[in-house]
């Protein structure tokens, strides 16, 4: 499923070494090691407290590793001030709560981002909005704010306030975790939208359908370790770990 | 699996200048270097006068009248004991202030709750009239009042000869040290004191041991109810036993003043009034909005259960509300102590007052500025220090 | 409670509705049972407060009708602007009539004149006439007021055009409008000042209140968003110069800012004792309104800061763009009390500065010979204007409020 193209020898556009986290003496990541391709739609599974989460967060530094490196698209994410601001408008983040800035209207909300860190003319940044707005089936809220919106009109503004940015990478924390039942559905096909379009994405979720229909390659966490990855037909049908198994079988 | 270097090339070494810890230090070191070139400013334009704290071991040939209990000459006594005179001054307003603010204030704020409408009325009138009025404005107001409304000390206004009202001030009857009954020294209203203390000691003890028991045991071994005994009994026992050791002094009208019992000056009371009245006001709407945001199940589970409407309020609604209320009720409590300092306006000698005297007479404006601001904050931090006492107090014991 | 009244058609009508078609009387008396005697106890809470009640309605109607308002009528514009220039008067209307169509402009677009907001006006304007026709004022005075009530209207009706739904024309207009308010100290301060007008010693009574507490909480609120942003900030030293700033600036009473002003920073700040005056009141009320904005960015959802660097913001900018924007106005509320508190507190400046205000005029007041015994009628006059000023912040801050509470967050 996903892209064929990313099978192929495309270039690694995500790569971690060894990476661990620390909050206080709670080991958050322990020696995580994996790359992602360009193109390629990873699924982040994994019990809650297993450091997934945590683990995306880093991809864009909104957490900082305490050891091991990630590299993104050739960047490293150290403590240069030039690499962080580089890695923020490549990397566009979807999250559980939305986020979305209620004192501004959808339309500056997506805009927001273009105008005052790409220094897009406003005209252009709008029209680029309205867009984005057309693909994930709303444009007719652009002038309301978010407080009127539904939770899953909420998160498709969030997902084209990230897009408007233009980035390589977009990462999801639990897109659809704080959503109704009826409303994850319109969502979860915004997203099949996008990864069929190429984008890569890295997608920490529950959603077990998305992660078989849509995924290329499954990652299962556990007490902050990756311990298995492979294609969804792989993990699901064959899990080779213990821990993988348990966790399917607690769910499925 | 950390030594696994896949195909990452070691990454090239970040220049000083564009690390983020570089950065914040650069930061800090420009914000610090301006703050001390503005300290350096200010300390510089200071620079011309003379410093010292000298000024206050000397005389302090001025005397200031509203004293109590102690009696301060200020022909013979420091400047810093003249402050030290103010400062008790200003804890006398403040004490008194404190206790009765807080008891009008939860009156007005419960009355402003209440079903009656008349009495709701009432209460709304009395925190919007004082609440949006200058507390100076209101000091002065009742400074003359009191000393314009009230008759000379001549006409006093006389209740049943044992309060007095005039614009000298109002005169109170007041528990006076007498040796008792046998006609014992003096000192045995001292030794009364002691032996109150004592039970307040035993009385605590005893609550203590009975608060264990009900804990290990389970059983009701009543701690509040012998506590109280304990304490009330030992004290009367003991000032039967010492033959009545205090005389309540009541006061008479002599020439062109009170003689015996205590006598509120026009200063002070106006001082007190002004103070209690606009505090109670902001303290009424902390404890109405407080009881507003109880959930409405409380009330109704209280009425469910059987409780009357006193019962309710006491057992039930201000328990919780209390819990609620304690950190704005601080706030209010430390803005009063510090607006006792509008004791100025009436002349009433508290710390701020002298201190202002002290710089008119010998300058040092710095130096006595300083000793002001230091005694408030004291204060403030001894109100909270209180404060925080008793709410961690609340809210262990009654989660 | 609910059966029908009689010869009534028996048609269902809601609870208000059937209580409205019985007669007066019944109501009035349903009315009375209810919230006044619903029990013996009540009754006789009642009972008690309604006699306290009319004692003190009594007592104030006679103080009132014993009281000589001579001494106001004779003195309103001491009281008002006494020290001011008398032939430079023409300033001070200029400067209302530069106000009140902002303040009509402001009711047009953020809320309407409803009975009360007209029969306060009223009171107000008639105030404004009273001052107006003061002693030797002639009636250029009270045209000015005329106009000013005029252009009160005139922004009203204006503002009211404007649709009441977000778009082009309500952000136009009220960019306008909010723009027009901030300039209005500054130019009302050129009104007074520029081109050979009053002197700032020249300022004196209720005029130099109403100037000293906007300036006050204007100075205050731009100090005070640094200091928080700085007192929450990550940098320790900065965060801990501004914590050591604010409790040093809380922990003494004003009036000991103001013994500062009066006699420390002479040597410090250039300028006449009304500037200090000016600046110690900002310094004051920055350490209080900075202590709220941030208990605003702590209340803020972290979310949002990380929101806003997923989008690629810096830190300056996110704090612009989405953090602060968003405290302050959560902080609103706390601030406009702050602003409440500060007018009150400028009623202490003449206690221990040279300089009059109303209080201090007032005391001026009562130092002619003639009105030496009418202190309480003088206190009393300035009690009142200063509550109605305070009373007035404190509904409007009411209003915005319960305004802000709908839609936008």
């Amino acid at each position: 499923m996903g892209n064929e193209a990313a099978s192929a020898a495309a270039p690694e556009i995500i790569v971690t070494e060894g990476v661990e986290k620390w909050f206080g003496d709670f080991q958050a990541l322990d020696d995580v090691t994996m790359s992602v391709k360009e193109h390629e739609i990873v699924v982040v599974l994994g019990p809650s407290g297993s450091g997934k989460s945590t683990f995306i967060r880093c991809l864009n530094r909104l957490e900082e590793h305490d050891a091991g490196r990630i590299v993104i698209d050739g960047i490293e994410l150290n403590d240069d001030v030039r690499n962080l601001n580089a890695i923020r408008s490549e990397v566009g983040m979807v999250f559980q709560q939305f986020n979305l800035f209620p004192h501004l209207s959808v339309l500056n909300n997506i805009t927001l981002g273009p105008r005052k860190v790409r220094r897009q003319p406003k005209r252009e940044a709008e029209e680029q909005a309205m867009q984005l707005l057309e693909r994930v089936g709303i444009p007719e809220q652009a002038e309301k704010f978010p407080a009127q919106l539904s939770g899953g009109q909420q998160q498709r503004v969030a997902i084209a306030r990230s897009l408007a940015m233009q980035p390589k990478i977009m990462l999801f924390d639990e897109p659809t975790s704080a959503l109704d039942p009826e409303m994850i559905k319109e969502v979860l096909d915004v997203m099949q939208e996008l990864a069929e379009s190429g984008m890569t994405m890295v997608v920490v979720t529950h959603e077990m359908g998305f992660a078989r229909g849509v995924a290329d390659r499954v990652m299962f966490f556990d007490e902050g370790a990756l311990v298995e990855q492979g294609t969804p037909n792989h993990f699901f049908d064959n899990p080779r770990e213990e821990r993988t198994k348990l966790f399917l079988s607690q769910i499925l | 699996m950390t030594t696994m270097t896949g195909g990452l090339p070691p990454p090239a070494p970040t220049p000083l200048f564009f690390r983020r810890g570089f950065r914040n230090l650069l930061a800090q070191g420009v914000y610090v270097g301006v703050t001390a070139l503005v300290i350096f400013y200010v300390v510089q334009a200071l620079g011309g006068r003379e410093y010292g704290f000298g000024f206050l071991n000397q005389p302090a040939a001025f005397d200031v009248g509203n004293q109590w209990l102690i009696n301060v000459d200020g022909t013979t006594n420091t400047r810093f004991t003249m402050y030290l005179v103010g400062i008790w001054a200003t804890a006398r307003v403040v004490m008194v202030t404190l206790l009765l603010s807080t008891v009008l204030g939860v009156a007005v704020g419960v009355a402003r709750l209440s079903p009656n409408w008349l009495l709701s009325k009432m209460a709304m009138l009395f925190v919007e009239i004082f609440r949006n009025m200058p507390l100076f404005v209101q000091i002065v107001l009742w400074y003359a009042i009191v000393l314009f409304g009230l008759p000379q000390i001549q006409n006093a206004l006389d209740l049943g000869d044992t309060f007095f009202l005039s614009n000298r001030g109002i005169a109170v009857p007041w528990p006076e040290p007498d040796g008792g009954l046998y006609g014992g020294p003096e000192w045995l209203t001292a030794v009364w004191a002691a032996a109150v203390a004592a039970a307040a000691v035993a009385a605590w003890f005893v609550r203590r041991r009975r608060q264990e028991l009900e804990r290990e045991t389970g059983q009701p071994h009543y701690p509040n109810r012998w506590g109280i005994r304990l304490f009330a009994g030992g004290a009367l026992v003991s000032f039967l036993a010492l033959g009545l050791p205090l005389t309540i002094d009541v006061p008479v009208l002599s020439g062109t003043d009170y003689a015996e019992g205590l006598t509120l000056r026009p200063e002070f009371t106006a001082l007190t009034l002004g103070l209690t009245i606009y505090t109670a006001s902001f303290i009424a709407e902390i404890v109405r909005a407080s009881i507003q945001a109880l959930p409405k199940g409380q009330t109704e589970a209280a009425n469910a259960i059987g409780l009357s409407g006193y019962q309710r309020l006491t057992l039930v609604i201000l328990p919780q509300a209390l819990r609620q209320m304690i950190p704005s009720v601080t706030n209010q409590y430390l803005n009063a102590s510090k607006n006792s300092s509008l004791a100025y306006g009436v002349s009433y000698a508290d710390l701020f007052f002298v201190a202002n005297i002290i710089q008119n007479k010998i300058g040092h404006a710095v130096e006595v500025f300083a000793l002001i601001i230091v005694t408030y904050m004291l204060m403030s931090l001894a109100i909270s220090v209180v404060m925080n006492f008793l709410n961690s107090r609340l809210t262990l014991t009654r989660v | 409670m609910t059966e029908p009244v009689a010869g009534a058609r028996k048609v269902v009508l809601p609870p208000h509705r059937v209580r409205a078609q019985r007669p007066l009387g019944t109501r009035a008396r349903e009315w009375t049972r209810e919230n006044l005697f619903p029990s013996p106890a009540q009754a006789v809470v009642t009972l008690l407060a309604l006699a306290f009640a009319t004692a003190i309605v009594a007592l104030a109607v006679y103080l009132v009708l014993a009281a000589e308002w001579r001494v106001i009528t004779v003195n309103r514009w001491l009281l008002f602007a006494g020290g001011f220039p008398q032939d430079q008067e023409w300033r001070l209307w200029v400067s209302v009539a530069l106000v009140f169509p902002l303040i009509g402009a402001a009711f047009g677009l953020w809320a309407s004149l409803g009975r009360r907001d007209l029969l306060f006006m009223a009171l107000a304007a008639g105030f404004l006439f009273f001052l107006a026709r003061h002693g030797d004022a002639g009636w250029a005075s009270t045209v000015w007021v005329a106009g000013s009530l005029a252009l009160f209207f005139a922004g009203y009706l204006v503002c009211r055009l404007v649709p009441r739904e977000p778009g082009r024309a309500r952000s136009i207009a009220t960019w306008t409008a909010g723009g027009a308010l901030a300039l209005a100290l500054p130019a009302v301060l050129a009104v007074l000042m520029a081109a050979g007008g009053a002197r700032t010693n020249e300022f004196s009574g209720f005029m130099m209140n109403l100037i000293l507490a906007p300036v006050g909480i204007a100075g205050g609120l731009l100090l005070a968003i640094p200091l928080a942003v700085g007192r929450a900030s990550s940098l320790r030293a900065v965060s801990w110069t501004c914590t050591a700033y604010i409790e040093l600036i809380r922990g003494a009473p004003l009036i000991g800012w103001l013994f500062v002003a009066l006699f420390i920073l002479e040597d410090v700040i250039a300028g006449d004792l009304i500037v200090r005056t000016m600046v110690v009141l900002a310094v004051f009320t920055s350490a209080y309104i900075a202590e709220y904005i941030r208990g605003g960015l702590q209340a803020l959802p972290h979310g949002q800061t990380e929101a806003a660097q997923a989008v690629g913001l810096g830190r300056t900018r996110t704090l612009q763009l989405v953090v602060l924007p968003q405290a302050l106005r959560i902080s609103i509320p706390p601030i406009v009390g702050q602003a409440i508190s500060l007018w009150k507190d400028t009623a202490l400046i003449s206690a221990i500065l040279p300089l009059r205000e109303l209080v201090g005029n007032s005391k001026a007041a009562i130092a002619q010979p003639e009105f030496i015994e009418n202190r309480i009628e003088v206190y009393v006059f300035a009690a009142v204007l200063f509550w109605i000023v305070a009373f007035v912040m404190s509904r409007v801050s009411q209003r915005m409020e319960r305004s802000l509470g709908i839609g936008e967050r």
